[in-house]
């Protein structure tokens, strides 16, 4: 029995697919929710609360961009 | 078949393909950078450049499958590779003349396919590894990004749709600063293989190296250097039709569009496929002006440079078997050096040709042109029209 190779990796093709939906989209909601967050913590008004949350957030938001970003060059430059 | 001569000008013209892939596809990452005025023009393609360089280092699958899956090494010359390369450099060099974002990679393919064929026949092209390998991916990759990048702009539009618009403007300029870098490292990561992928192919051929060897280091040193050398440089032309032409960018938009490009750059590099970096990013554009509330893409535009994508690659094959043909016509040897000549002419003209409407970073975000006009025209009509129902 002779097993063919398919011309087109579809797998791969896949794996391009979901990798860049989750990471692009993803990214860009992170970073987005970080100057929704700036908006906020930088309007007039806001308690103490508001403002601190809002740093957290933009902190947070931030730090998981990074780090989606070192990992997956991590990823390229190690495999 | 040992020949220093002939190998040092392939070589030497491989490095002058590279050159020229690098101030083509500038516009790839710097220009929603230059349109939305994130950062100026000059700085806009120092950073670029530098992080090309940076790129080329991270990763060689790309230039394995470009120095074995496209042509059988073993029936490869020089003559063959040089070919291959006068006719990229002379369809790149063609489409930055008239601004067309056209793929650096499918010209170098195309063309090394064409002189190949005028060596050895069809045989000798491994026709499964340029559709699965090229043909696929460089078709899916721009709709993977069109709609990833669509979407991106969507949420990320509403998300901040109650973000005051000067913090949202800042936001977005800074978030595309890092974005155009990261899609400069994704382009030196992709890009500057292919180049080292065809001198490894030249060296295997010269019997300098054993067939599936490895890129050696000098190579990659190299090819980063032209590839930053060219990007630093700047195809002001191409940046101003991808930065301007496509869609009106706002700094939301170029940052979504370039984060796309930039993962879905660097996840196909990460897999070895050797895809056009000018589709994802043209992809992303149009994807970021789909998102938009009101779909502004000036499509016409986007498909007469589809057009000129279908043409690039049979158009690299024949101007590479072409001159293949005149090297084999004047002797290898004595052929390359005239068609070297050949090319250098045809680029001095083309410079010269292109001096009479000059694009720079000085007017590169100037006034695009009457088309334009006329579709931003009609777009504004269809917004009062819009406006005024009940």
């Amino acid at each position: 029995m002779t097993t063919t190779t398919p011309l087109i990796d579809w797998h791969a093709l896949g794996q391009v697919l979901l990798t860049s939906l989750v990471l692009g989209v993803g990214i860009v909601v992170l970073f987005s929710v970080c100057v929704y967050s700036l908006s906020q913590f930088r309007r007039g008004g806001a308690t103490v609360v508001v403002r601190a949350t809002n740093a957290i957030v933009m902190t947070a938001t931030l730090a998981a961009i990074a780090a989606s970003v070192v990992w997956g060059l991590y990823i390229i430059i190690h495999k | 078949m040992h020949n220093s001569f002939l190998l040092a000008l392939v070589i030497i013209v491989a490095l002058a393909f590279d050159f020229t892939n690098g101030f083509h596809d500038t516009a790839n990452a710097v220009a929603p950078t230059v349109a939305t005025g994130a950062l100026k023009p000059r700085v806009a393609v120092l950073l670029s450049s530098c992080l090309n360089l940076v790129g080329a280092f991270l990763s060689l699958k790309v230039a394995a499958t470009v120095a074995s899956g496209i042509v059988q090494q073993g029936q490869i010359i020089l003559p063959v590779v040089f070919g291959g390369l006068i006719g990229a450099i002379a369809w790149n060099v063609t489409t930055w003349y008239f601004g067309i974002p056209s793929s650096s990679s499918h010209a170098l393919i195309g063309g090394v396919v064409g002189a190949m064929m005028a060596h050895a026949g069809g045989g000798a092209v491994i026709w499964g590894g340029i559709t699965g390998k090229v043909l696929a991916p460089s078709i899916a990759a721009p709709i993977f990004a069109l709609l990833i990048a669509a979407l991106g702009t969507t949420i990320s539009r509403r998300l901040t749709a109650k973000s005051d618009n000067t913090t949202k403007s800042w936001g977005m300029r800074v978030g595309q600063i890092g974005s155009s870098s990261l899609l400069s490292i994704a382009h030196g990561t992709n890009d500057a293989q292919k180049t080292m992928g065809v001198i490894t192919l030249a060296l295997v051929a010269n019997g300098t190296l054993g067939a599936n060897s490895t890129t050696p280091k000098w190579v990659v040193v190299l090819c980063g250097i032209a590839i930053a050398l060219g990007t630093f440089i700047g195809g002001w032309r191409i940046i101003r039709t991808m930065g301007q032409g496509f869609t009106k960018l706002s700094p939301t938009q170029g940052f979504a569009s370039q984060v796309t490009s930039s993962v879905v750059i660097l996840s196909s590099s990460h897999l070895g496929m050797p895809l056009s970096t000018t589709y994802v990013a043209t992809g992303s554009i149009l994807g970021s002006g789909v998102g938009t509330r009101k779909r502004r893409v000036h499509w016409s535009l986007a498909g007469r440079v589809g057009v000129a994508w279908l043409l690039t690659l049979p158009c690299a094959a024949v101007f590479g078997a072409a001159s293949f043909y005149g090297e084999r016509l004047f002797g290898y040897t004595v052929g390359v050096l005239v068609m070297g000549a050949l090319l250098a002419i045809y680029c001095t003209i083309i410079f010269f040709l292109s001096r009479r409407d000059q694009i720079h970073a000085g007017n590169v975000n100037d006034h695009w042109g009457e088309h334009l006009e006329a579709f931003e025209k009609s777009a504004q009509t269809a917004d009062v029209v819009a406006a005024g129902k009940p």
